[in-house]
């Protein structure tokens, strides 16, 4: 058992430890802040709740942006929240301020971070440095080099500086797969495998819309709940698009990924399946079966929100205590049911549209 | 082990701890290190009582030694919590009393307290050299384990 005294030495160290970490995230943004507009690479994107002004050291990683994000629209009636990110490589600007000392872990960075007013985040595994500073609406994402980044990072570039950015009281970032129908919608909820990528692909080609298959925008109010794209692309593997009669080697399918899967903006694949938005009507549990017909049978709010929170809360780190709240309140405010899907990708489009349609009326 | 022997006050272990409900079901989220609990109606009953101040003593004592929820169950329930760090003992009495509604649904619960952990988060958080973890794993995606 430690003594009194080496547990105050072990919290003096770790505060000590804890400011570095944060005066090190400071001068990061300082720095964005100095720098940005000599940024060789410039965009403008925009997610539901921010206008993102984005800048990049690496021509590579402009590209992943592009490809990943929608174009600013017109048409968009929300209160934009103008954000400026900067996604940096040490290779590309060896100016950029290094990190002096070991390798921290995740923990250490973001409750530094969070207990002076910042979210942040650490990727050990490839020394990848995510800050956002709230009150100046000012993010950045450092890591070695375009080359060291991780294979994922292409599905979803700044991932955790975009999730930080967009988020507000009544609207953030999950992970889940959505269809709609004549405005209306569902999410299609659970662990990975589940089938909920297969089912909105199905969805899509059988004349359903999505606002997405992996991560989508939701918002809260009165009760009701709004959700809106946030990304370009879906994922699937080369067998599940051959099974919805889709050819991999087409050139609209990229890839494949780092998961084996071909990623491809679905509006290209099917014109005008790209909802702007959708009220939400249900949580769909979807479970892959060899029944003839899909059927639905109601779930309990406890396992939707067992259905939604874990890969969300997973992948969308460094907000977990207003995440589980918005999760929590999804999860309630939506009606939720097990979806035991048949192996016929346009009964399972049908059955979802029927579903959508009675929940409308 | 006797009865006496168990705790007679509990308390929600921190502010790290948060829980919501669903329809008379809760989830457990403890922020500190990612785990989660799931936790079935009879537990959510005693979880909500826990938390609005009735004295675990008064639990335990209320709803007897019969049944598929009696004292013994009740206390191991807890102790349960306890390890997984959602609560504490406390030496401070729980100031509510049980209600008779409260009471009714325990009595006439078929089945003890049951709670589900979660892992997953804790395994991302826990990546950390200040917990003494030796080698991190891979972030946001875990890599496969070795054989």
């Amino acid at each position: 058992m430690a003594s009194a005294q080496t547990r105050s030495s072990l919290s003096a160290t770790r505060e000590r430890y804890a400011s570095l970490i944060c005066a090190y995230c400071r001068m990061l943004l300082d720095f964005v802040e100095l720098k940005f507009e000599n940024l060789p690479l410039r965009r403008t994107f925009q997610v539901p709740g921010a206008s993102l002004r984005l800048g990049c050291s690496s021509p590579e990683y402009a590209r992943l942006c592009d490809r990943a994000y929608l174009a600013p629209s017109a048409s968009d009636d929300d209160t934009l929240r103008p954000v400026t990110l900067a996604i940096l490589d040490h290779a590309s600007l060896p100016e950029l301020p290094f990190w002096p000392g070991a390798s921290p872990g995740m923990g250490n960075v973001a409750l530094a971070l969070a207990e002076r007013g910042l979210r942040g985040a650490y990727d050990p595994d490839h020394r990848i440095w995510y800050v956002y500073d709230p009150d100046r609406a000012l993010g950045v994402q450092v890591l070695p080099s375009f080359d060291a980044r991780p294979a994922w990072e292409g599905s979803f570039p700044a991932r955790l500086l975009i999730h930080w950015s967009a988020r507000s009281d009544d609207r953030g970032t999950i992970h889940a797969g959505t269809l709609g129908y004549d405005g209306s919608g569902v999410f299609l909820a659970g662990a990975g495998g589940a089938g909920k990528s297969g089912t909105t692909l199905s969805g899509i080609l059988g004349g359903l819309k999505s606002a997405g298959d992996d991560y989508v925008a939701v918002r809260v109010a009165n009760g009701k709940i709004e959700t809106r794209p946030v990304l370009r692309m879906m994922k699937q593997d080369a067998v599940g698009l051959r099974r919805l009669g889709l050819n991999s080697e087409e050139s609209v399918f990229e890839g494949p990924n780092w998961q084996g899967k071909f990623e491809f903006d679905f509006d290209e694949v099917m014109p005008g399946s790209r909802a702007r938005r959708l009220a939400m009507k249900a949580i769909l549990i979807p479970q892959i079966s060899g029944a003839s017909r899909s059927s639905f049978r109601p779930a309990s709010g406890r396992e939707a929100m067992m259905a939604l929170a874990p890969s969300s809360l997973y992948q969308l780190y460094g907000t977990w205590k207003e995440d589980f709240s918005l999760l929590a309140s999804i999860a309630r405010a939506l009606p939720a049911y097990h979806l035991t899907l048949s192996e016929r990708p346009a009964e399972i489009a049908s059955a979802i549209r029927d579903f959508i349609c009675e929940r409308s009326s | 082990m006797s009865f006496h022997s168990y705790p007679t006050h509990h308390i929600v272990a921190s502010s790290d701890i948060v829980s919501e409900e669903f329809d008379g079901e809760f989830v457990v989220l403890d922020l500190s290190c990612g785990r989660y609990f799931s936790m079935d109606e009879t537990a959510s009953i005693i979880w909500r009582a826990i938390v609005s101040g009735i004295s675990t003593q008064s639990l335990a004592e209320a709803v007897g030694a019969s049944g598929p929820t009696n004292s013994a169950s009740i206390h191991e329930f807890l102790q349960k919590l306890v390890e997984y760090g959602c609560l504490l003992p406390s030496e401070t009495p729980g100031s509510a009393l049980i209600d008779d509604a409260t009471l009714q649904k325990l009595l006439t619960s078929d089945k003890p307290p049951t709670v589900e952990v979660f892992d997953d988060l804790a395994e991302l958080i826990m990546a950390d050299p200040i917990h003494d973890v030796e080698e991190a794993v891979g972030w946001p995606v875990r890599k496969p384990e070795a054989a």
